[in-house]
Parts: structure tokens; C-alpha cells; sequence
């Protein structure tokens, strides 16, 4: 599946279409910042990272990391690229510079038949992730 | 209230094992017509049965149930005794002339789409299979039928298409979706490059609860409040309570993806109200082993799903591998909830820290 159909999708983007260019990806220009976030989001809420603290002065707080058992194959192409980066305990916001500059460079954003994302609705979207993870229920899941 | 005035929620009639499919995952290992399948007169009476029963549900699939030449009189019949009909189909012999019985009975047609392109869908299926499901969806709509679902059955290779579901609804002019894990169950057994790793349980499983938030879809989960404890308020395994199925050639089970193993005595020789009164009497086809007995998610959960206990664990009392999953995103959650509250005022904030 195309990366941008999928966050469209999520997101509730809208298809831009053009007789000279086709399809295309209008991201703004944090557009992948945002999506890299939305993806780390998904990826922490559904218990695939795991959390170290540092207590260190001067040193983040916060690292992480991408479990061992977490299967790439079956993560979106935005989650896999921001995965293939958590090989190693790091901060989110390193993190998320190093995967924005991979997806911006990947053909994930220059695909034709893409679709735009709104960045006001990316960030709705993660907050909704944050929100049912603040909300979940283990017993009403699919059997 | 007691055991004894339970009813099963639904009973389940694999009206035929015959299927002109051979889906690689397929729970009943379906294609062949069995030679002792039920009869038109067998298969009017168990309906009968359950309506005695007091069951108000009633699914009939199989095996193709629009390979029974004779489902059109099961249909009516069913249809005169005022029970809910649910039909689970493929579609691929949904004719002009089915779809307007159907839409007349008013019977609940679901009809299996394993993708949102036939790539996807076919892989699993065979060639020309998604054409001719998404036709019968337009010749059902076309026929005026109303309460009809598409039944999405998640597994490895289509799993990454979860999200455009409302898509493919929305152009399939489609409300409801019905979506299931892959069980480990009949050819899927023999497939299990399809069955979805337990540690990517809770991750597969987020992916589908977010279709909650899409309004054009009402979402349904193949999940059941269970009797529980001592409320009954709970969810879990419907083959520990209250679900039926009888086979094609009759035996009786709690779960078909329990496979043959764990099938039960045949309609043939008891009235069904009595085999349910068997299988109640027996307890419970699940006693926790000391493994689950000491989870203290376990009055809740009830185990979790026991043909995956039964595959992963080869003991149907042992833990549901997704369940434990499902807990330990829990405890991950609880454990990392202050973050997660910064993180909805401000994700950019919360993950500085
Ligand atoms: C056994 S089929 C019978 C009805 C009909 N032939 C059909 O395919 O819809 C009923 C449903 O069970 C699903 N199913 C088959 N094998 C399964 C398995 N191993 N795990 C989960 N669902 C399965 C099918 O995708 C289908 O939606
Ligand atoms: S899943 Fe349904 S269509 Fe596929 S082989 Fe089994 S019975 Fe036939
Ligand atoms: S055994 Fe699994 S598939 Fe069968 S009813 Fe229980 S949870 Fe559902």
C-alpha cells in the first residue's frame, strides 16, 4: 500500500489530481516531521518500543528503542522507515530528524498517485493515537 | 442466571462443505461436497430446533453455502420460523435471481473480501475472486437488499490494508464491516506465513480499533460479551459460552477453527437443546492451566481465544498468545501514562523531555 494513501486515509486527507502532473504528494514542509511523529506514535502506543530513562543531567531523559520480536514486514512504509532507525536506544527528537530526512528523500513522497495530507489533521490524528492508547481496553479486541 | 436457562447467542450451520474456492486459509478446509452431508429435511428440522431453542440468531455458512442447490427453501423456512439469518458468503454464485431472494427474505448477506484489490484478495482466494464478490455487493445492492456487511478477515499479507477499508466500503457503497483475525485453523495450518506473529497482536489489533474513528463505517468486532464470573460484563472466548456450531455432516462444536479434533456428538443422534445441555453440564471447554490461573487479567479475559492456545501452546487450557500481548500493551501503557497525557497536550513536548 501507498505511505501517503495510508496516512491520507488516517488522516482524512483529500486526493489532489492535476491533468499535467497526475497525482502528487503536496506535503507541507513539515509534513514529514509530522508524519514521522504520527508513526512513532502508532509504533509506541501498540507496545512495539521499548523505554529507557537517564537521569543524567544534561543527557535526554527519554531513549528509544525498537523491540527485537517487532516484525518489520507487516508496519506501513512511514513506520518502517522511522523503525529502521530505532535499531538503537535514541531520543525522539534525533530520531525524528534522521527519519524526516530519509522519508523526504524516499519515493515515498514522490510517488505520483499520492495524496495530500492536511498537517492541521496529522496532528489531530496523533493525538487521537495518544488518546485511545489512554483509553484502551484489551478486553474488546477482535477474537 | 443459571446455566440451565442459557441459550447459545448464535448457532452456526455449515450448510454444505462443497465450495468452487480453495482459499489458503480456510477454517473448514472446504471444497469437496462431503457424501453424508445434512438434508434439506435435516437441516429444516435443526433450524426448527433452534428456534425451540429460543436462539434468535442463526448463520448459515459452510463450505459455500450457495453451492446447496436446496438453500432457498432453508432460507424461507428459516425466514417463516422469525429468526435473524445471517449469510456468509464469497459471493462468486450470487446471481441476479439470489440477490433478489435474498434482498425479498430480508437476510443479512456478509460477503468475504480478504482485500481492498483483487491482488490481495485473489492471493488468497484465486483469480476472478474479488470481481465476482464485489459484483455480487452490486447485485445485491441493485436488488434493493439493505443489511448487507463486508467480512474483512485480517491476516500477514493484508494486514498493511487496514486502513483503506473505508475506502473500499465507501466505493462499494458498503456500511458495515465485519473484521476477524486469522485463526490457526484448517489450511491456514498449512499456511502459516498468514498467521500474524503473537508479538504483532497488539499492533494489528490498534490498527483496526482506529477504524472506529471512521464515521461512513460502523465497525464490528468478532469479539462477544461472555458469561463471565460473576458479571456479565465480560469479553472473551464465545467458544466457552455461548456460541453453537453444527458441521456439515452434523457434529456439533463450540468453535469450528477448534477443528475436527474437538467436534462434538451429532445432531443426528440428540436434539440439539440437549447437546447444549451436554456442553453446559461439562463445564467449560476451558479450565486455565496454572500458567493462566495465575494471570490476574484472567477473570477478565477469559483466556483469551483457545484455537490459538491450542496452536501455539498445543494445550487448549494454556494462554491465548494475542491475549498475553493484548496485557502487556496494557502494562506498557499504565506504566508510561503520565508521558502519554503530556503527549496528548503536545506530542513535540512529552517526547523532549
Ligand atoms: C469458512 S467461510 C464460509 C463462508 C464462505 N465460503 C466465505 O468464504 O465467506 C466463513 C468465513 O470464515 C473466514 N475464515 C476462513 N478461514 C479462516 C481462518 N483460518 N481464520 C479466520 N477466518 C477464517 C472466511 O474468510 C469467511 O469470511
Ligand atoms: S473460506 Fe469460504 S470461500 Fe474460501 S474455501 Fe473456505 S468455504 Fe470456500
Ligand atoms: S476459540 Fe478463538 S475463534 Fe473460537 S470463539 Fe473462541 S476466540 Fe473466537
Amino acid at each position: 500500500m501507498n505511505t501517503i494513501q495510508w496516512l491520507s486515509h488516517l488522516l482524512g486527507g483529500k486526493e489532489r489530481f492535476s491533468p499535467k502532473t497526475g497525482y502528487q504528494a503536496e506535503f507541507g514542509k513539515n509534513g514529514p516531521q509530522i508524519a514521522v511523529t504520527l508513526a512513532f506514535c502508532e509504533l509506541l502506543t501498540a507496545n512495539c518500543l521499548e523505554i529507557r530513562t537517564q537521569e543524567q543531567i544534561h543527557l535526554p531523559k527519554r531513549l528509544y528503542k525498537l523491540r527485537r520480536e517487532v516484525d518489520l514486514t507487516l508496519l506501513t512504509e512511514i513506520e518502517q522507515i522511522v523503525a529502521g532507525e530505532m535499531s538503537n536506544f535514541c531520543t525522539f527528537p534525533l530520531l525524528r530528524e534522521k527519519a524526516a530526512k530519509k522519508l523526504r528523500r524516499s519515493k515515498v513522497l514522490t510517488q505520483t498517485d499520492a495524496y495530500l495530507a492536511e498537517q492541521q489533521k496529522n496532528a489531530e490524528h496523533y493525538r487521537q493515537v495518544i488518546a485511545d492508547a489512554l483509553e484502551y481496553n484489551p478486553m474488546v479486541s477482535v477474537c | 442466571m443459571s446455566h440451565e436457562t442459557k441459550t447459545p447467542s448464535r448457532v452456526y450451520i455449515d450448510v454444505t462443505n462443497a465450495c468452487p474456492l480453495q482459499c489458503l486459509h480456510c477454517c473448514t478446509a472446504s471444497g469437496e461436497r462431503r457424501a453424508d452431508e445434512l438434508s434439506l429435511v435435516e437441516i429444516i428440522n435443526l433450524v426448527d430446533q433452534v428456534q425451540g431453542m429460543q436462539v434468535k440468531n442463526l448463520v448459515l455458512t459452510g463450505g459455500e453455502p450457495l453451492a446447496r442447490a436446496d438453500l432457498p427453501a432453508i432460507l424461507r423456512h428459516a425466514c417463516q420460523q422469525g429468526l435473524n439469518i445471517t449469510l456468509l458468503t464469497n459471493g462468486i454464485l450470487l446471481d441476479r435471481s439470489w440477490a433478489k431472494l435474498l434482498a425479498e427474505l430480508g437476510v443479512r448477506v456478509k460477503i468475504s473480501l480478504d482485500g481492498v484489490s483483487a491482488e490481495t484478495h485473489n492471493f488468497l482466494r484465486g483469480n476472478g475472486a474479488f470481481e465476482m464478490a464485489t459484483q455480487a455487493l452490486e447485485r445485491l445492492r441493485a436488488a434493493g437488499a439493505e443489511n448487507l456487511a463486508v467480512h474483512f478477515t485480517v491476516h500477514r499479507q493484508n494486514c498493511r490494508e487496514i486502513a483503506r477499508l473505508p475506502e473500499l466500503l465507501s466505493e462499494l457503497g458498503i456500511h458495515n464491516l465485519v473484521v476477524g483475525l486469522i485463526k490457526p485453523s484448517g489450511r491456514a495450518k498449512d499456511n502459516p506465513a498468514l498467521l500474524i506473529p503473537p508479538a504483532m497482536a497488539a499492533y494489528v489489533r490498534q490498527k483496526i480499533e482506529a477504524l472506529t474513528h471512521c464515521e461512513q463505517i460502523t465497525l464490528q468486532r468478532l469479539s462477544d460479551k461472555c458469561w463471565g464470573s460473576d458479571t456479565e460484563d465480560l469479553f472473551g472466548c464465545p467458544a466457552t459460552c455461548n456460541k453453537l456450531g453444527v458441521g456439515a455432516t452434523g457434529e456439533t462444536t463450540t468453535c469450528t477453527f477448534l477443528g475436527q479434533e474437538f467436534m462434538g456428538k451429532n445432531v443426528r443422534e440428540y436434539p440439539l437443546a440437549e447437546l447444549w445441555q451436554q456442553h453446559l453440564a461439562g463445564g467449560k471447554c476451558f479450565v486455565a492451566n496454572a500458567e493462566c490461573a495465575e494471570c490476574p487479567n484472567l477473570p477478565f479475559s477469559g483466556g483469551g481465544c483457545r484455537a490459538r492456545a491450542l496452536y501455539y501452546r498445543q494445550d487448549i487450557n494454556a494462554p491465548d498468545p494475542y491475549c498475553c500481548a493484548s496485557f502487556a500493551k496494557k502494562r506498557f501503557l499504565d506504566q508510561h501514562r503520565p508521558l502519554l497525557e503530556q503527549a496528548l497536550a503536545g506530542p513535540e513536548l512529552a517526547f523532549q523531555d
